[in-house]
C-alpha cells in the first residue's frame, strides 16, 4: 500500500570500504517487501563488509519486511557487519523478536545534538 | 533468539484491477482492497496479509470513522497484531489486547488466523462495522460473529473451492454486504474460482462499500493437499 504522504523508496549507496547504505522510506509490507529482498540479495552479492539498513524513515514495517531482513542478515558473510536502525522503538523490539538486532535512535535528540554542534563552531 | 520456520511461505503476486494486494500460497490465494488513496477514508483502513510461521497466514481488515476514538496510530495497531500473531497469540487476544480501546461504535475490525493446508481459519471481530461472509457453492452465509460490544471469536474448517471475505465497513452499511455477496456470486456462476473471488473483492469495495470499507478475500484452493504430501514426502 502506497502512502501519499510517505511513497515506499529504497535508495542505495555504496560507501568506501565496502559499506553499504540502504534507505528504506514508506510502507514495507507484503507489496513492497519484494523489492526489498531484491535489493538486499544483489548487496549480498557483493560481498560487502558492512550493510547500514536505515528505517528511520518508514512508516510501517510488515512481518514480511522483519522476514526478508532477516533472511538477508542470515546470507551474508559471518563477519559482515549488519545494522539496522530505526527511529521507533517498537519496530526496533519487531525487529529483535524476529532475529534482527536493530539500534533505535532518538531523531530528535540527535537532530538536537548535530544543531548543538553546529552552533559550537 | 528463536530460530523460525517459514515454509511455503506466501508469494506475492500482481493484483488484479481493482484490488490492491493478492498473494498466494499453497491452498490458498488472498486478496485485499481498500478505499481509494485520495479519499478521505484512506489513512483510516488497513487489511492484513502476513506470514506467520508454520505456513500460516494472518489475515484482517480494518476500518474507523471519524468517531471513533484511536489512541494509537493506524501503524502501530497493525504492527501490534502482526507481532502478537507471531508470539502465537489468538486473534481474540491479539484485539483484546490492541483494539478494545478503541471503542466499538464507528469501528470494524476483523482479523483471522488462516492455515491453507488444514483450511482452519481462527477469526475475532470488534465493533459493528466488520462482516465475515463464507461462499460455499455458491451459497453464502454469515458468519456468526455477533457483535456487541466485545471481541468475538469464531472457528472453522472450510472447504476446497470455499471463499471467505472479510469485511471492515461503516456500521450503517452492515446490511448491504451479505446481499452484496449474493449479487456478485449470482453473476459469478457460483463463485467456482479464483476470477470469481478476485472479482468479488473488488466489485465489494466498489460496490456496497462506496470506497469507504475494506475487504480481505480468501480461497482455497485445491492444491494444498498436494504441497503438504510433498513436504512431508522431503522430510
Amino acid at each position: 500500500m502506497i502512502d501519499m504522504a510517505n511513497p515506499f523508496d529504497i535508495d542505495v549507496r555504496r560507501r568506501p570500504g565496502r559499506t553499504t547504505e540502504i534507505t528504506v522510506r514508506g510502507e514495507l509490507d507484503m507489496a513492497t517487501a519484494p523489492h526489498l529482498r531484491e535489493v538486499l540479495a544483489q548487496c549480498v552479492c557483493s560481498r560487502p563488509c558492512v550493510v547500514l539498513v536505515d528505517l528511520t524513515e518508514l512508516d510501517f514495517i510488515g512481518a514480511e519486511g522483519g522476514r526478508i531482513l532477516a533472511q538477508a542478515r542470515g546470507s551474508l558473510a559471518d563477519d559482515c557487519l549488519f545494522t539496522v536502525v530505526t527511529a521507533k522503538r517498537r519496530a526496533a523490539w519487531l525487529l529483535e523478536f524476529m532475529g534482527v538486532p536493530a539500534n533505535c535512535i532518538d531523531l530528535v535528540t540527535a537532530a538536537t545534538q548535530r544543531e548543538g554542534m553546529r552552533l559550537r563552531r | 533468539m528463536t530460530k523460525r520456520s517459514w515454509t511455503f511461505a506466501p508469494e506475492f503476486e500482481d493484483a488484479p484491477e481493482g484490488c490492491d494486494m493478492q498473494i498466494r500460497c499453497p491452498g490458498m490465494i488472498g486478496i485485499a482492497a481498500r478505499p481509494d488513496r485520495f479519499s478521505r477514508t484512506f489513512s483510516r483502513t488497513w487489511f492484513e496479509l502476513s506470514p506467520i510461521d508454520g505456513g500460516r497466514v494472518l489475515v484482517g481488515a480494518a476500518r474507523w470513522g471519524p468517531t471513533a476514538s484511536l489512541f494509537a496510530s493506524a501503524h502501530g495497531l497493525r504492527e501490534t497484531c502482526w507481532s502478537m500473531a507471531l508470539a502465537g497469540v489468538s486473534p481474540e487476544m491479539i484485539l483484546e489486547c490492541s483494539v478494545v480501546g478503541v471503542g466499538k461504535y464507528d469501528v470494524g475490525v476483523i482479523y483471522g488466523i488462516v492455515d491453507p493446508f488444514s483450511r482452519r481459519a481462527d477469526l475475532a471481530a470488534l465493533g459493528e462495522g466488520a462482516t465475515a461472509v463464507v461462499v460455499e457453492r455458491g451459497r453464502t452465509r454469515s458468519l456468526p460473529l455477533q457483535l456487541d460490544g466485545d471481541v468475538q471469536s469464531f472457528s472453522a474448517v472450510l472447504e476446497h473451492g470455499t471463499a471467505l471475505a472479510l469485511v471492515a465497513h461503516d456500521a450503517m452499511r452492515r446490511e448491504l454486504v451479505l446481499p452484496a455477496v449474493d449479487k456478485v456470486v449470482a453473476s459469478s456462476d457460483g463463485l467456482a474460482g479464483e476470477e470469481a473471488a478476485r472479482r468479488l473483492c473488488s466489485q465489494l469495495i466498489s460496490g456496497p462499500l462506496w470506497r469507504d470499507g475494506v475487504a480481505t478475500v480468501l480461497f482455497f484452493t485445491d492444491d494444498g493437499d498436494v504441497r503438504a504430501s510433498e513436504a512431508v514426502s522431503h522430510v
